[in-house]
């Protein structure tokens, strides 16, 4: 098994990135912790370590339920207490990266977003935009048949990923390394590309229709690719070949993500079901109906263990991945789901609508939190910011708009474009926000706070 | 002000009223903002989004509708479409035609004729400058024949009808007839012909009467043979036009006109839509159609009214002699050509078209005896019901002498009381009475003719009600009563086999069972207390035997099972075998069943608890949803986690006693209680709140 975990108390769970890991009691730990590295979003600490054999390897504890109210000492006691190759000597350590978390976490600022650059150069509308890990670059996917690839910092375009025959309509780089890019494109084939060479490593030929949806695994070794001919495929990186295909949908698939562990696949599809899939055998492990309607969006939570799907029938619903069974069912939407976002910790989710608004649910409770109302025409996009705190959502009223979560009310609405909005997104720091409408621009927004990122990584780094 | 008002007509009048049904809409070709979209439809045909929203056009075909390249023309380049604008023909507004006048099955109508109705040019230039000059009467005469009918007149009814028309009509003589009229013709049209060469323009001192003088227009009319089809069918442009509107649609139906149609039909068998109309009639209030309010009489395509009382025998009976068809005009003439003009002079006062109610009026003498023709096959929803003696009475009928010499005779007791019903309407009895019945019979009456009336209805009579009832029930006839009259035909529309009387009856009754017919007869008999007519019975034969016998099974049936009803009886077809009774007996005796109600409290699901930490609601590792096969599993899962647990806390607690603050364990104490996790956990789940 890839991944030991064990749930305790507080949320913190320990994954483990390799095999044979064993510890015991009293015991020295066969592994030599060599430093820590702090992840903001979701809160979590990751231990990179050596093997005895020299190999070295990392894992991660998810402090998914950090508040800014959590009894440190407890959590740090607890957390010496499970992970053996935390001595009592790194306490200290401990503490302090907790406390940065918690302050990460405790960053509300309502800064105001204000527009930074407009981004002309393709000559169609946009169909996607996204960004890397670090937010330092990121892409646009365009019906004029290209992909850019543009720096955050300047709005300058570095790149342009020329080559497919038809619309690019889905593209992902693959965080959080960010040095690849795949585009999916209605010319029936998807491309892997040198994010920054800008030369097209692969062409992943196979589906017989478009590809609507493609996404890596976190470990950067997939990518699996969505198609209106009912099937997914899976590739393999390094060689471009087609590891699998995921066949068993009866209708065009419109949504696909992997869990973080990379071992799962989720498809929702135009006939009503989702699916979950195993990525190395390539087989179902379970279909998720129930949905009286087309699946328009699907998302696995960080830790992999449910996953939302959102349906036209105006409904979504809150999967078990391990059993298939549909424990939660959000309603409230009068209108159609188009699009379903968890935020990084998995504790809330939003779902965007048709009817105009957008409605925040507690995952645990099923309950609605907030509606966001405001918007004049549907909403096609919705995200949570990385901290939680926020939600921009993209409209065909030509507007963003950007909620608080807890309240629902709208901090900001960003104006500007000039025709329909189809895709929106944050940087890691939640400080830009990109936008790709209709009217063939793509636009930076930038809060007023805005100071340069001083990491390389996402990761800051403790050495032992 | 304005809000409290618009408040006001909300509470009023309920919901307010679009402008536009949402069949004219679509008639319109209007669709809401909403539905503004491009419908994207799969290679199946199907619409790619359940409701068709807005989608990129032809995207998942492959191809992109924003233009060629972003811009908004083609490869070949942009080309904008020619427009040139009605702006200048502005001023070229047409005059009001006579179709500007007709409602919309009259324009219906007049359309599907295909003719064109037009002023020709020479009238119109004939007319004075006015916009309305093309303009006829409001009844849809063209002015021109206005002109024709009442030139020089001076009579009461033509002071009338100038005093109800906006223009006054022409008091010259008409204009020279035109001679290139029939030449020229590039367009078939009819319009309000002019005069023929001979006619000559009636005069004051001549006193003819206007069919008189249409009869000689058409004499000389006829004269020249190029303008017969033309003159007829001027003859039936006018009829059409002069007739008021007799097809029943809509709303408003002549107003009350005493010219209409409808009221030309004796009051006794007029044709009624409704009880309440009947009632109305009674009561004398509002004689005119223009009671019916809304209400469509026709159906299936074609007019009732027309086919009922179109009737060749009775065509234009209403009509004034002058718009019959042409033979029929001729034979008028001719009758009327008899007659001394001095005779037919119309005094003063009197409207052309008219006749005075004194007058040999044919139809008025005929009316008496009209009689209607056949119902057409299929038609309903029209009932033919007798109007009330006492009314019929007072407009002098033979009935209502009848009645007043009944009631001169007998007093007024005797009328109303139904035993001398047979005396009053003239009723024979059917069968030769036997001697049983006339013991059978009542006490004699006081007087000895009525007692001989009374022994044809007296076994009848002495039926008790109950027996009546299922009786007329058992005929298998619906006798609906005043509000519940069968109005749009919904009994007659499960008759199949109209044409075939046999095979309605076998559809009916589909088990004639002679011998039961017997006993149920006897058993009848036995039963209501009358020893009839075995010859009534003998006499049938065939399939008059066969259609009585069923009836009368229908009478024990009915008889039997009166108490249950329809439902019962549906039931007793599908469940020939079930044990009624016995099922009813069981059900009285057995107790309501209690209402139970159960409910459950929400739990969250295990996982959402593992995820959280929360403690699992059922402890023992079932989860709502989890298979049968899971609980022995996790549960040595979890005593596993216990057991490891205990191992570490003791030996922490040895090896670590400096260690004041034992980490709270997960899930399971070791107490195996479960604890409340702190309180921070759930701000952490639940947010900020304290629930």
């Amino acid at each position: 098994m890839a991944a030991a975990e064990r749930s305790v108390q507080c949320g913190l769970s320990v994954t483990v990135g390799v095999e044979g890991c064993s510890r015991g009691p009293g015991h020295q730990p066969v592994m030599k912790l060599k430093r820590f590295l702090l992840r903001y979003f979701p809160p979590g600490i990751v231990l990179e370590y050596q093997r005895r054999n020299g190999d070295v390897e990392t894992k991660s504890i998810d402090l998914l339920n950090l508040t800014p109210e959590t009894d440190v000492e407890v959590l740090i006691n607890q957390i010496v207490f499970e992970e053996p190759l935390i001595s009592e000597n790194k306490k200290d350590t401990l503490r302090k990266m907790i406390y940065k978390l918690m302050e990460k976490i405790d960053n509300k600022d309502s800064q105001r977003f204000y527009l930074f650059k407009i981004l002309r150069a393709h000559i169609l509308p946009l169909t996607n935009c996204a960004f890397n890990k670090s937010g330092s670059k990121f892409i646009t996917g365009s019906y004029d048949r290209t992909c850019r690839v543009w720096d955050t910092l300047s709005g300058e375009e570095l790149l342009t990923l020329d080559g497919h025959k038809n619309v690019v309509y889905a593209i992902a780089f693959n965080n959080p390394f960010g040095d690849k890019i795949v585009t999916g494109s209605f010319d029936k084939t998807a491309k892997l590309w040198d994010a920054n060479t800008g030369q097209c490593i692969h062409t992943l030929k196979g589906h017989h229709t478009e590809i609507v949806c493609v996404a890596f695994n976190v470990q950067g070794t997939h990518v699996a690719t969505g198609s209106m001919d009912n099937t997914a495929k899976l590739w393999d990186v390094e060689t471009g070949h087609q590891i699998a295909s995921l066949d068993g949908h009866s209708a065009e698939i419109v949504s696909l993500n992997f869990n973080t562990d990379g071992d799962k696949i989720l498809t929702g599809s135009f006939d009503n079901t989702a699916k979950v899939w195993d990525v190395r055998s390539g087989r179902c492990v379970h279909t998720l109906a129930g949905h009286r309607g087309e699946i328009s969006s699907t998302q696995f939570d960080f830790t992999g263990d449910y996953c939302i799907t959102g349906s036209i029938d105006r409904t979504c619903k809150l999967w078990d991945v391990n059993n298939g069974q549909c424990m939660e069912t959000m309603r409230g939407h009068s209108d159609e789901v188009l699009d379903v976002c968890f935020n990084t910790t998995g504790n809330r989710l939003v779902t965007a609508s048709a009817d105009c608004t957008a409605r925040v649910y507690n995952v645990m409770t099923g309950a609605c939190i907030s509606i966001l109302i405001g918007h004049e025409g549907e909403i096609s996009k919705v995200q949570f910011s990385p901290n939680g705190y926020k939600i921009i959502t993209a409209s065909s009223d030509r507007t963003c708009r950007l909620w608080s979560v807890e309240t629902g009310e709208c901090l900001q609405v960003l104006e500007g474009h000039s025709d329909e909005i189809f895709s929106c997104a944050f940087n890691y720091e939640g400080d830009t926000v990109i936008t790709g409408s209709k009217d063939n621009t793509c636009r930076i927004w930038k809060d007023n706070f805005f100071t340069p990122a001083d990491e390389d990584d996402q990761y800051d780094r403790y050495e032992d | 002000m304005r809000r409290s008002r618009s408040e006001g007509a909300k509470t009023f009048l309920g919901q307010a009223v679009a402008r536009y049904d949402v069949d004219e809409l679509d008639d319109l070709g209007k669709r809401s903002k909403r539905e503004e979209y491009v419908e994207v439809k799969r290679p199946d045909g199907t619409v790619a989004k359940a409701r068709g929203e807005r989608t990129f056009y032809g995207a998942f075909e492959g191809g992109f509708s924003a233009g060629y390249w972003g811009t908004v023309g083609s490869k070949e380049g942009w080309e904008p479409a020619s427009f040139s604008s009605s702006r200048s023909k502005r001023h070229a507004e047409a005059a009001l035609q006579v179709e500007d006048f007709m409602d919309e099955e009259d324009l219906r109508d007049h359309r599907s004729s295909r003719k064109t109705i037009a002023a020709r040019r020479e009238f119109e230039s004939a007319q004075g400058p006015s916009p309305n000059s093309s303009a006829g009467l409001p009844n849809g005469l063209p002015r021109q024949l206005e002109a024709e009918l009442f030139t020089g007149d001076d009579r009461l009814g033509t002071r009338l009808l100038r005093a109800s028309s906006l223009v006054t009509p022409f008091e010259t003589a008409l204009p020279e007839p035109a001679i290139e009229i029939s030449s020229v013709k590039p367009k078939k049209s009819y319009g309000c012909a002019r005069p023929p060469p001979g006619y000559q323009a009636p005069s004051e001192a001549f006193g003819v009467e206007w069919p008189q003088q249409t009869g000689k227009r058409l004499a000389a009319t006829l004269k020249n043979v190029s303008q017969v089809a033309n003159s007829s069918a001027l003859e039936a442009e006018l009829e059409r036009l002069w007739r008021s509107k007799n097809d029943l649609h809509g709303i408003g139906y002549t107003l009350g006109s005493r010219f209409c149609s409808a009221n030309s039909v004796p009051n006794s068998r007029r044709l009624y839509m409704s009880s309440a109309r009947g009632k109305n009639l009674a009561a004398k209030q509002g004689i005119g159609y223009a009671q019916f309010g809304t209400g469509v009489l026709d159906q299936d395509e074609y007019d009732a009214w027309e086919e009922v009382y179109d009737h060749e025998t009775d065509k234009h009976s209403h009509y004034h002699p002058s718009l019959r068809d042409e033979e029929v005009e001729e034979t008028a003439h001719a009758a009327l050509s008899d007659v001394k003009p001095a005779a037919s002079m119309p005094q003063t006062g009197d409207v052309p078209g008219f006749v005075r109610a004194g007058g040999q009026d044919k139809e008025s003498q005929d009316l008496r005896h009209w009689h209607p023709p056949p119902v057409p096959r299929g038609y309903k929803g029209v009932h033919l019901i007798e109007i009330s003696p006492l009314q019929e009475a007072e407009e002098g009928s033979m009935e209502h002498r009848k009645l007043m010499e009944f009631r001169k005779k007998h007093g007024q007791q005797r009328l109303l009381d139904p035993r001398y019903r047979a005396e009053l309407l003239g009723e024979q009895s059917r069968a030769e009475p036997s001697p049983e019945n006339d013991i059978a019979a009542p006490p004699a009456p006081p007087e000895a003719d009525e007692a001989c009336m009374q022994r044809s209805a007296a076994p009848l009579w002495r039926v008790p009600d109950q027996h009546k009832q299922n009786l007329l029930n058992a005929l298998g006839r619906h006798f609906v009563m005043g509000q519940t009259q069968d109005m749009d035909g919904a009994a007659a529309r499960h008759e199949p086999f109209k044409n075939d009387p046999s095979k309605q009856q076998r559809y009916a009754k589909p088990v004639p069972d002679y011998r039961r017919f017997e006993i149920v007869w006897a058993s009848i008999n036995r039963s209501i207390g009358w020893t009839p007519a075995p010859p009534f019975c003998l006499a049938m034969e065939g399939k008059a035997a066969v259609s009585e016998a069923l009836k009368d099974s229908q009478v024990e049936r009915d008889v039997e099972f009166a108490e249950f009803g329809r439902v019962y009886r549906s039931f007793r077809q599908q469940h020939p075998e079930a044990d009624i009774v016995k099922a009813l007996e069981e059900k009285a005796s057995s107790q309501a069943p209690l209402l139970r109600r159960t409910a459950v409290p929400w739990t969250p699901d295990k996982l959402l608890c593992r995820r959280w930490g929360v403690p699992e609601p059922k402890p023992g590792g079932f989860s709502d949803h989890a298979p049968a096969a899971l609980p022995p599993k996790q549960k040595k899962y979890n005593e596993q986690v216990k057991g490891k647990d205990h191992a570490k806390a003791s030996a922490s607690s040895s090896t670590g006693p400096s260690d004041p603050d034992p980490v709270p364990h997960a899930n399971v104490a070791p107490g195996g209680e479960l604890t409340r996790p702190p309180k921070s956990l759930f701000a952490s789940i639940f947010g900020e709140s304290e629930e």
